[in-house]
């Protein structure tokens, strides 16, 4: 999906659905506002090329984890946005688990390495 | 001189060319490429400057149209869901219900059948009716525990089936229709993890 600049494109990938659910919790947003919230919060490392986040959005809400509506923006434009739903939020669960346990392991073998 | 829209107007061209449907997704990737394009502008680019790296990020129409491909296919399968979500209410929830009726009738007429074994045959046959109507109210609302439990009730409904057919040599017209739409259920939710299944063994090719 991905210019890759630091990260491996098989990561942000994999991380991908974790993220945009994760961002959606906190209230509804919409492609180009997710985009620029991913590249601020990695200090421009993690970046997606633009168009990619498109079908992985409409695939999310094929699954029944996101939902979406079309509203106008301040300016007037119109902008597809994007919530989370039930699923969703169950789904975000299971990524934040499966996330934190390998960041564990990763961290564990981390500090053992400088014992 | 550099004209946005026409430029707009030009790129619009190659993504239909390309296969990229309008209203959706197109005019959804169009309302991102003005938002970029204005974005780049405040931050001191020249239209044309703008216009050429929005494009850039973006990416390939050819690409695009391969990716919302995927995300298409997981959409029928989702209508598919929906529909099999109504027959199981439809077929599976009434027909149970008032098999439920017709057993509690049978048991306050004749008590007696509570000791017969195909007594005990035709509550399991309701019970499953009755859960297969339940998981399709799920399934039509798009829950994924709702396939697993569709997929396993279906297979039940079949083996109970199989099993009043071979100890009676006969299946009431209820059991006829419910046992065929398990029969389509556990076809159509294997399809869809076989496609599932060549889709990751094509990705890992590529």
């Amino acid at each position: 999906m991905y210019r890759v600049s630091m990260i491996r494109k098989e990561l942000v990938a994999a991380s991908a659905e974790p993220l945009i659910l994760s961002l959606l919790s906190r209230g509804e947003s919409y492609g180009y506002a997710i985009i620029q919230e991913v590249k601020a919060r990695s200090d421009g490392k993690l970046q997606w090329t633009d168009g990619m986040l498109y079908p992985v959005l409409h695939r999310m809400e094929q699954r029944g984890l996101i939902k979406s509506r079309w509203a106008e923006s301040e300016t007037g434009r119109k902008r597809k946005y994007y919530s989370l739903k039930k699923d969703g939020k169950h789904a975000m669960q299971k990524h934040h688990e499966q996330w934190s346990l390998v960041h564990g392991v990763l961290s564990g073998l981390r500090k053992e390495q400088y014992v | 001189m550099f004209n946005l829209e026409q430029s707009i107007a030009d790129w619009r061209q190659q993504m239909l060319a390309a296969g990229i449907k309008t209203p959706v997704p197109l005019e959804e990737l169009e309302s991102h490429l003005r938002e970029d394009v204005e974005q780049q502008m405040r931050s001191g680019f020249s239209e044309q400057e703008a216009f050429g790296s929005a494009i850039k990020k973006i990416g390939q129409p050819r690409l695009l149209k391969t990716e919302f491909k995927k995300a298409d296919c997981i959409g029928t399968f989702m209508k598919t869901y929906r529909i099999l979500g109504v027959l199981w209410m439809a077929l599976s929830g009434v027909l149970g219900t008032l098999f439920l009726f017709a057993l509690l009738h049978a048991v306050f007429t004749h008590p007696k059948v509570l000791f017969l074994p195909r007594f005990h045959l035709h509550t399991l046959a309701c019970l499953l009716y009755l859960a297969g109507g339940v998981a399709g109210f799920s399934l039509f609302h798009c829950a994924q525990w709702a396939r697993r439990f569709v997929g396993l009730i279906a297979v039940l409904i079949m083996i109970v089936t199989i099993v009043q057919f071979v100890a009676y040599r006969s299946l009431s017209w209820a059991s006829d229709i419910v046992s065929v739409l398990a029969l389509v259920s556990v076809v159509l939710l294997l399809s869809e993890r076989i496609a599932k299944g060549l889709g990751r063994k094509r990705a890992d090719v590529a």
